[in-house]
């Protein structure tokens, strides 16, 4: 198997490296120490397994899985305890907790390699454990940036740029006044990760920043239409005017 | 509360001054008003307002337990009307036995008759409202006193328990990835592991000895500061550049407990941690001619990183703990530009809270 280490500390390269000299099936293809070299890396070299810091420069290990169309098995390191359950969402193999010891360590390439073999038949869809991590009431921290692919650009949305966002299908559209873009995650995912001081979801297609409403307009029976600072025109839900309202407080 | 005139022999003599006074005014009025001669208008003076004088003392106690503020106002009336008229009673009727008697011994023939009785009645009616007067005066004083320092001792708790929740508290991240450093070299570099256990454990037991309400040397700061540099140095090698530059004079300024450290941590966690490039972070103190301290710490940064935003409790809690230390409230001030970013403080040469 061939691997890649990216982590920001040399000292923790270092230990991963040692470690891993142990076991002969894995190879070691390379090591970086930021996200954007690492993700290059990563589609230039198609390893079949990451060694993964969560806080690095630039972008974290979870942005840099993101903009992943095809994921290698992730073994995250980190010494941050209250990512784990993020870690899974991510499909992560393993989560190794710093400092971590070898036994631990040969315990995470133990579920890598049976990994190896379950993944090629398994769609990671259907992973069970997805349904239960999407139904724990986690306390969510918000998000303060957004990172998006647009071709082989990547680019890092403050979430105070971000005007609104679109339900499309399996993706949203993200509006700033830069362009928008397009991301692989749910509508769900934003209602809960963006401050509801300045969001609110306003219909089931759409999330919007609060202080870009300009004007209300009723439309048909029980829903109305909000006009945003640029023109733009979003439907919103009676359930959604409700909400609005109470966040414009009028 | 005790009693305000017998606790201490100046007082006892104020009050007798007082009343030598109130004496001069009765023989007065006695003997131009009332064309007494001296010596009678004399010994009933110094009857009666002796007399008084010493049931005046005994009133303070009716005073002290009548409290103003725990009885109703007509219950107060009527207590106090019920203790004058028995006061009035025993002072007419004991004054007018003495008196007779003491001119009878004295001057029979100048034996004056029970005169001026409702005069007599007005006097003691003044002197007993002017002595509760006096006396509730001086319980309203005393609790206001009283009130003002338990106030002021409150405050200061109050001070002290909050500059106890903003001391501020080792970061875990660092020291769960220190640990992990050390982890790793203990194999591939134990002499380099061995440095950093030192000064990983002369920071941690600075942190934690130390009462976090103590001011104490900037130098000793300043060496905390440095075993924490050697420390991130040892996880981000060349990334970390670091300088330093302070003024000889500043070492023994006195400065609040782990001031520096905490500022020094943002400083690398805003530069270096989100930046691939060297990062400088630098130290400068200066004795202003106010004879107070500068201190900045300033950190370069990626401008192109979108900035996590920290929780900034860490620098909250110090512009807390300096406002609760020297009652000051522009003592801390922050400065960007596109690729820097500068804290600075300004540490007075004294405190006003002190523990």
């Amino acid at each position: 198997m061939r691997a890649l280490i990216i982590e920001d500390e040399a000292p923790a390269r270092e230990i991963v490296k040692t470690f891993m000299k142990s076991h002969a099936d894995i190879e070691l293809i390379g090591e970086f120490s930021d996200g954007f070299s690492g993700l290059k890396a990563i589609k230039e070299l198609q390893p079949d397994l990451v060694f993964l810091d969560v806080q690095m420069p630039k972008i974290t290990g979870f942005e840099l899985l993101e903009l992943l169309d095809e994921r290698p098995q992730i073994v995250f390191t980190t010494a941050y305890d209250q990512y784990a359950i993020k870690a899974f969402e991510m499909n992560a193999v393993d989560y190794l907790l710093k400092p971590f010891s070898k036994e631990r360590f040969n315990q995470a390439l133990d579920k890598v390699r049976v990994n190896s073999i379950a993944t090629k038949k398994a769609d990671l869809k259907e992973d069970p454990i997805q349904h239960v991590l999407d139904t724990i009431d986690e306390k969510t921290e918000n998000l303060f940036r957004v990172v998006v692919k647009k071709g082989s650009d990547i680019h890092m949305i403050p979430v105070e740029d971000i005007l609104y966002i679109e339900a499309k299908d399996d993706y949203v559209m993200i509006y700033t006044e830069k362009g928008r873009f397009l991301k692989e995650k749910t509508m769900k995912y934003y209602e809960t990760h963006l401050s509801t001081d300045d969001f609110v979801r306003v219909h089931r297609s759409y999330i919007v920043r609060i202080e870009q409403v300009k004007r209300l307009e009723p439309y048909g029976k029980s829903s109305y239409i909000a006009i945003l600072g640029q023109g733009q025109k979003i439907n919103v839900s009676l359930a959604g005017y409700k909400k609005l309202k109470e966040g414009l407080s009028f | 509360m005790k009693h305000p005139i017998t606790q201490s022999f100046k007082y006892i003599l104020a009050y007798s001054g007082m009343w030598v006074l109130v004496l001069g005014v009765h023989v007065a009025t006695l003997m131009y008003l009332n064309q007494i001669d001296f010596v009678s208008s004399l010994i009933d003076g110094l009857v009666f307002n002796t007399l008084f004088a010493l049931i005046g003392v005994a009133l303070w106690y009716p005073v002290f337990y009548n409290d103003l503020e725990k009885q109703s106002v007509t219950n107060l009336i009527i207590h106090h009307l019920g203790i004058m008229a028995l006061t009035l009673a025993f002072w007419f009727s004991t004054g007018v036995f003495l008196t007779k008697t003491i001119l009878k011994f004295v001057q029979p023939e100048l034996l004056i008759g029970d005169f001026g009785f409702p005069w007599r009645i007005y006097t003691g009616i003044f002197l007993y409202f002017a002595l509760i007067m006096i006396y509730y005066l001086l319980i309203y004083g005393y609790n206001l006193r009283e009130h003002m320092l338990q106030e002021s001792q409150l405050r200061e708790k109050i001070n002290e328990a909050e500059l106890n929740s903003l001391k501020s508290q080792i970061n875990p991240h660092f020291l769960f990835n220190s640990l992990n450093s050390i982890s790793s070299l203990t194999i591939t570099n134990p002499e380099k592991a061995h440095e950093m256990i030192i000064k990983l454990s002369s920071f941690l037991r600075y942190s934690l000895a130390h009462d976090p309400n103590n001011l104490i040397p900037l130098r000793q700061e300043i060496e905390n500061m440095e075993s924490y540099i050697s420390v991130e140095k040892i996880r981000f090698g060349e990334k970390l550049i670091f300088e330093q530059q302070i003024g000889a004079s500043c070492f023994e300024h006195k400065v609040p407990f782990l001031i520096l450290q905490p500022l020094i941590e943002n400083a690398i966690k805003h530069g270096v941690y989100e930046s691939t490039e060297p990062v400088t972070v630098s130290v400068a103190c200066e004795k202003l001619p106010d004879q107070s301290l500068k201190i900045s710490i300033s950190n370069g940064f990626d401008p192109e990183a979108v900035p996590r935003k920290g929780t900034g409790t860490g620098i909250k809690n110090i512009i807390e703990r300096l406002k609760i230390i020297y009652q000051l409230n522009d003592l801390f001030s922050i400065q960007k530009t596109d690729c820097s970013f500068t804290v600075q403080l300004i540490i007075p040469h004294k405190p006003v809270f002190k523990n």
